[in-house]
């Protein structure tokens, strides 16, 4: 009796078991283990979250990619959207035979410290505060508010409302960051204009990165409130806010969005880029090839790496072209910045 | 006997490869082999390192599990859980780094604040529902979106320790930390979490109150029908509010392996899917606590596997498709066990009533 119930239970699973086997023989290209090449080049990792936010993921992979074709490594590439596998990654690469290892996130700063034995991998972190030392970690630093302040410069100068906007992704010191930046430059031009400011989700809630929804609905409440330009620090949300640039824009009144990490011009729909101002950029990329490429020469040196105006390491985008008139202004306020005679206040 | 054991067990069965044959599909028809995908995942999840890793793992998706399970028994949806072990964890992290005592009273003070602080979270819902008739789902929900919002105020505002972009609270020293239960010294980190001395504790006393005394019996007659449960003199709106509030107290102690065993402090790397990954292990499990158990390691292994997907130039998405489908899978696959069961014993019945008449035909002839 239960004999029979049995195999009719068996013969069930067993089809979808065949099912499964025959789709996983069939076709598909075969995952190579790794692309081919010099089978005694270095291996270089790198750990990181995960692509598609448009801005600093997207940049790092770009670096990495770039990376592959100049210089002769094998790449171990380690993505996770999981928000606790830090060190699991690290050990993951150290375990892979990785001559170097390349953490992207403030969250490897942590784990990196605690890895204490690490003779055989370099390990670099990339966007740790200002003024972290880890001990046999090369820690990579970005100038976030300095060009938020040019940006900020540009968004008073483009501005015919005198009222502009900012919205970050998440309320947290390291976003906040861009709207100090950003504050002071527009006041530098204009000292009475309005600046007002939204974070999309509370600390510790990262969707605000990820949600170009509510990144839309906060860009259409801040343009039918006055303001003609903002400044979208949000990660893939930004999406949302340059739809709206578009969407808020009448023929009489152009509203403006700018964008943020990489050059938001150069990546969004056509339609969108005649909205885009500009984008204040943090060249991750350069960070990802340059320690790569030190690496492989031998110079790459544990210690802080400051990534600001003076080295190019962060900067804005000129693409569309709609900065040419204000261009002679933003170029004076960054080399002010260089030269030190603006101090450029931070949230960190 | 042996047909009951092979319907229970046939449910995650069939659930897990209605899994696999999505998971395939997706490969398949993004153009990668999945078998090449599958052997790589093995080979990396049976390594001693990620076996350890993935038991570690299962222990907070395992008691997300009993948590969600034990309001279910109830006939409750908790989908609160995952407001109710944030809002603990903050607050279990704080009492581990702050309270003056040595680890012997520190750690069990500690998760006993976190069980409070869940239990108090859950305790909204229960009395809105007992006292006011709203559905325990929407408000779960809401009190979920509050936690967020509230953590966030105290983080900011009153927690924080560390300075830039940490937004962590106070580390918790090793007076205040988990022990490790046993290194096994099998390779790198190889170290067995005390948690999951806490996550058996649980899963006994889960049977022992649900399947073993009068209260987890008056908590089934009262979740399939109020009304005879309230004429026999159960008080119904007693259990809903000891169901929720259990559920809210072991759901307080989700978060705690990460914030006492794993980042030493309360900070953004909780990670946030714990409910709904705990929810697809207690579905799995079919919300025995031995079932649960496999379901919530199957899980981890999963999700630990998925890491190295990276080296074969997969996406390692390839885990959270397999784990949303299991969850889908899981409620399928039962109600296909059950169909076919049900099916078996129509098929068996009208054979048996064919046989009869047969019978009854020779028994006629012969005469």
């Amino acid at each position: 009796m239960s004999s029979s119930a049995t195999s009719r239970v068996i013969s069930v699973g067993g089809a979808v078991l065949a099912a499964t086997l025959v789709l996983s023989a069939c076709s598909g290209q075969t995952a190579a283990t790794q692309p081919s090449g010099d089978p005694d080049a270095p291996k270089i990792a790198m750990i990181y979250g995960t692509t598609g936010d448009f801005s600093f993921m997207d940049s790092a992979y770009k670096g990495f990619t770039e990376a592959q074709e100049k210089y002769d490594f094998t790449p171990l590439d380690f993505s996770s959207p999981n928000t606790d596998d830090f060190q699991d990654r690290i050990d993951l690469a150290m375990s892979e035979g990785a001559g170097l290892a390349i953490g992207i996130g403030f969250q490897y700063a942590t784990p990196m410290a605690e890895t204490t034995d690490h003779p055989d991998t370099a390990f670099v972190a990339v966007d740790i505060d200002k003024g972290t030392t880890i001990p046999d970690v090369t820690t990579i630093s970005f100038a976030a508010e300095q060009s938020s302040y040019l940006v900020g410069v540009a968004a008073a100068l483009a501005s015919t409302t005198g009222h502009v906007g900012f919205i970050g992704g998440v309320d947290q010191p390291s976003i906040q960051n861009f709207f100090v930046g950003f504050e002071a430059g527009a006041k530098s031009v204009n000292p009475d204009i309005v600046v007002d400011s939204t974070y999309l989700s509370p600390l510790g809630d990262f969707t605000g990165f990820s949600d170009p929804t509510k990144g839309k609905e906060a860009a259409t409440s801040m343009y039918a409130g006055g303001a003609d330009v903002i400044y979208a620090a949000a990660g893939g949300s930004g999406l949302g806010v340059y739809e709206q640039a578009l969407a808020s824009s009448t023929p009489d009144a152009k509203v403006w969005a700018i964008g943020v990490d990489g050059d938001v011009y150069q990546q969004v729909d056509e339609s969108i880029k005649p909205y885009i101002l500009t984008s204040a950029i943090k060249n991750v990329n350069v960070a990802v090839e340059d320690s790569i490429a030190a690496f492989l020469d031998g110079t790459l040196e544990p210690g802080e790496q400051l990534f600001d105006l003076s080295n190019d390491g962060v900067g804005y985008s000129t693409s569309g072209g709609f900065l040419d008139e204000f261009e002679a202004q933003i170029e004076e306020a960054r080399q002010a910045i260089i030269d030190g005679d603006i101090t450029v206040p931070s949230a960190l | 006997m042996i047909r009951r054991i092979v319907l229970t067990l046939s449910g995650p069965v069939v659930s897990v490869l209605l899994a696999l044959l999505v998971t395939t599909l997706f490969l398949s028809l993004s153009g990668y082999s999945a078998a090449s995908a599958y052997e790589v995942m093995w080979n990396y999840g049976i390594e001693p390192a990620s076996l350890v890793s993935a038991l570690n793992n299962a222990v907070p998706l395992y008691i997300a599990g009993i948590a969600a399970a034990f309001a279910l028994r109830m006939g409750l949806f908790n989908i609160g859980i995952d407001g109710q072990y944030r809002v603990a964890a903050l607050a279990g992290a704080v009492a581990a780094a702050q309270l003056p005592f040595d680890l012997a009273v520190r750690l069990p003070l500690s998760l006993l604040v976190g069980s409070v602080a869940g239990a108090l979270w859950a305790l909204v819902p229960a009395l809105l529902k007992v006292y006011r008739g709203v559905n325990e789902v929407i408000t779960s929900i809401l009190m979920n979106a509050i936690a967020t919002t509230v953590v966030a105020i105290l983080l900011a505002n009153v927690f924080r320790a560390g300075g830039g972009q940490d937004t962590g609270t106070a580390i918790i020293d090793e007076n205040g930390a988990m022990p490790v239960l046993v290194d096994l010294g099998i390779g790198n980190r190889t170290a067995i979490t005390g948690f999951l001395v806490v996550a058996i504790v649980l899963g006994v006393l889960f049977y022992l109150i649900q399947y073993r005394t009068v209260f987890g019996f008056t908590l089934q007659v009262a979740a399939r029908s109020p009304d005879a449960a309230e004429s026999a003199g159960i008080k119904v709106k007693h259990r809903i509010i000891w169901a929720m509030l259990g559920s809210g107290a072991i759901a307080g102690l989700i978060g705690m392996p990460h914030v006492l065993g794993t980042a030493h402090r309360f900070d953004g790397t909780l990670p946030i899917d714990l409910m709904f990954t705990g929810l697809a292990a207690a579905l799995l499990g079919r919300m025995h606590p031995i079932g649960m158990a496999f379901g919530a390691f199957l899980l981890a292994f999963v999700e630990r596997s998925s890491q190295v997907l990276g080296l074969v130039q997969l996406p390692t998405e390839v885990g959270s498709v397999f784990m949303a489908v299991i969850l889908l899978s899981s409620a399928i696959g039962y109600w296909f066990t059950e169909k076919a069961d049900q099916r078996i014993a129509l098929w068996r019945a009208i054979r048996a009533r064919r046989r009869m008449p047969l019978a009854t035909d020779g028994a006629e002839a012969a005469r």
